[in-house]
């Protein structure tokens, strides 16, 4: 076995604006219709629309007793954990709990846990703070929330890289079975960004789009009139085993993660470098990791924000990467906005349902392609396609970077 | 107006997640696996949702059954009733065990002095628990403090 394909993705589980479920959420990016609309939370605020998780019911998917005891962005790291668990045919009643290992990417944490804290402060009554403030709310929790209730007791930690964090914890995931501390790892990313205090801080750097009174149309990514990304949520995790582990036990094998390359821009505080040096960087390491010529990749699932200066960046960087011969790109971003902390692991659970299905979700919204963007950007509906290796590119603030990819099983 | 009971149940299952099928007013918190943070949750919120302010007082504890919740919660919303400043006072003020009526379970600090109001939440729920007619139990030895267990 190469090492290329040396780790198998063997689950997926998906919590999105687009649905509840791989089968739900897939539907929804294929229907490529945007999911923003009016979000109440938000009032107050000088953003008040989101792309929200339709439909989740806490009680039913987790118990109440957990449900409400843990932050937003645990729920659905819990959700989806049990989802790619039971799709990898894994059960922890007999696994053995030390060699499994969960590893999930968080942009933040609980925003709003933290500012229920702070308004009993602000009024000086300490002594109301709920005694969970803290460990319902800070970043690591997704991670320990999903190890608690899976009973799994190998390495357990969040990583935390802004937009990116998805899918680095994938990559650190992907190196820790190789390096052989963990014989399956639970990984992927989790968020629930779409807070009062979230909303006013995109809002006041100008990453988020100003349209209220069109939710529907905001996040449009690579479209000529895109104004900035729109808040989303939810979590995708994925299954990852040896692919000799995966075969003796006679796995499903969806796909492997054949490259990981991560990198920092080293450049700006918040925005990309201008010609995409660490996109280009990370994009090349994964292929060199992955022992794949540029011209070896099917389609790439862009991070595409729809910030003005994101999307045009990134297409730059591919075709400094992949040249003349650049492949189809979507970008998901249009259907369920920016899951920030979790994007990385939703798009990466997209390009393997892509692989599998043979199939590429459109890019929503995306009615006049910016003449800066010389890609060819899937739209209007999902596009049949060959199946062949393929990238998934997160970028955080801070300049941080991430490559994944993908091969067909 | 619920009684003190169904304000209590219907807490526990809106904000714990606490079947209430699975609740007696013989029930202890203990029964119900509730740890130390559920626990100080659990007096924090009926403080908050009643306007009442001493229940985090160490009044909640692992052995407390929930009818005694409830009692205490009763006896704090006839206090606030018959004072609307009784809030203010200091926690060994209104449940002395000379106090108790019958029906009811007073708690009383089991420090030697009243403690300070409005710094009690964290630290100071050793306390005694006493049954109506009874003599105070001590339960702060078999009860961590909710504030510090659990805590790594």
């Amino acid at each position: 076995m190469s090492g290329r394909d040396a780790v198998a993705v063997t689950g997926l589980g998906l919590v999105t604006p687009a649905g509840v479920g791989v089968e739900e959420s897939w539907a929804g990016l294929c229907r490529g219709v945007s999911t923003a609309a009016p979000d109440p939370e938000l009032a107050g605020t000088p953003v008040t629309f989101s792309c929200r998780v339709p439909g989740f019911d806490g009680d039913a998917l987790l118990g109440a007793r957990l449900s409400r005891r843990i932050a937003p962005f645990s729920r659905f790291a819990v959700a989806a954990t049990k989802q790619a668990v039971a799709d990898a045919g894994l059960d922890p009643g007999t696994w053995e709990p030390a060699r499994v290992a969960v590893i999930l990417g968080v942009g933040s944490a609980s925003m709003e846990g933290f500012e229920a804290g702070f308004e009993h402060l602000r009024a000086g009554r300490v002594e109301a703070l709920s005694p969970y403030t803290l460990p319902r709310s800070v970043p690591n929790m997704a991670a320990a929330e999903a190890a608690l209730a899976l009973g799994a007791q190998g390495p357990c930690f969040t990583v935390s890289s802004a937009c990116a964090s998805g899918a680095h914890a994938l990559g650190v995931a992907r190196d820790l079975l190789l390096s052989g501390a963990c014989d399956v790892v639970i990984a992927g990313g989790a968020e629930s960004g779409r807070t009062r205090i979230s909303a006013a801080c995109f809002w006041k750097i100008g990453a988020l789009s100003g349209r209220g009174d069109q939710p529907e149309l905001a996040s449009r990514p690579f479209d000529l009139d895109r104004d900035g990304f729109v808040l989303g949520e939810g979590a995708g995790v994925l299954v990852l085993e040896r692919t000799a582990d995966a075969r003796a036990r006679r796995a499903p094998v969806r796909a492997y993660l054949a490259g990981y390359g991560a990198s920092a821009d080293a450049h700006h505080v918040t925005a990309p470098h201008p010609e995409g040096r660490g996109a280009v960087q990370a994009i090349r390491t994964a292929l060199t990791d992955a022992g794949l010529a540029p011209s070896e990749i099917g389609h790439v699932n862009a991070h595409a924000t729809s910030t003005p200066m994101n999307d045009v960046v990134e297409a730059r960087a591919l075709r400094e990467v992949f040249g003349p011969s650049v492949p189809p790109v979507t970008a998901i971003k249009g259907t369920i906005g920016h899951a920030m902390g979790a994007a990385g692991a939703i798009e990466a659970a997209s390009v393997v349902l892509s692989l599998q299905r043979a199939l590429l979700p459109p890019t929503a919204n995306l009615d006049k392609l910016d003449p800066a963007v010389d890609l060819d950007v899937v739209s209007t509906r999902p596009r049949h396609l060959r199946p062949a290796p393929a990238v998934s590119t997160s970028f955080g603030f801070g300049g941080q970077n991430a490559a994944l990819l993908f091969t067909p099983a | 107006m619920d009684s003190a009971y169904e304000i209590v149940v219907n807490h526990m299952q809106e904000h714990l997640g606490i079947d209430p099928a699975t609740v007696t007013p013989e029930t202890t918190l203990e029964d119900l696996e509730l740890d130390s943070l559920s626990i100080l949750e659990l007096a924090l919120i009926l403080q908050d949702e009643t306007g009442l302010k001493r229940l985090d007082d160490g009044v909640v504890n692992f052995q407390t059954t929930v009818g005694q919740v409830a009692a205490a919660l009763e006896k704090e919303r006839a206090a606030a009733a018959a004072s609307p400043s009784a809030d203010s006072a200091s926690p060994a003020d209104s449940a002395a065990p000379g106090s108790a009526t019958p029906g009811s379970s007073p708690f009383v600090p089991s420090s030697a002095g009243p403690s300070p109001a409005g710094t009690s939440s964290a630290g100071s729920s050793s306390v005694s628990l006493a049954s109506a007619g009874s003599s105070p139990v001590e339960v702060s030895s078999v009860a961590p403090s909710p504030a510090t267990a659990g805590v790594r």
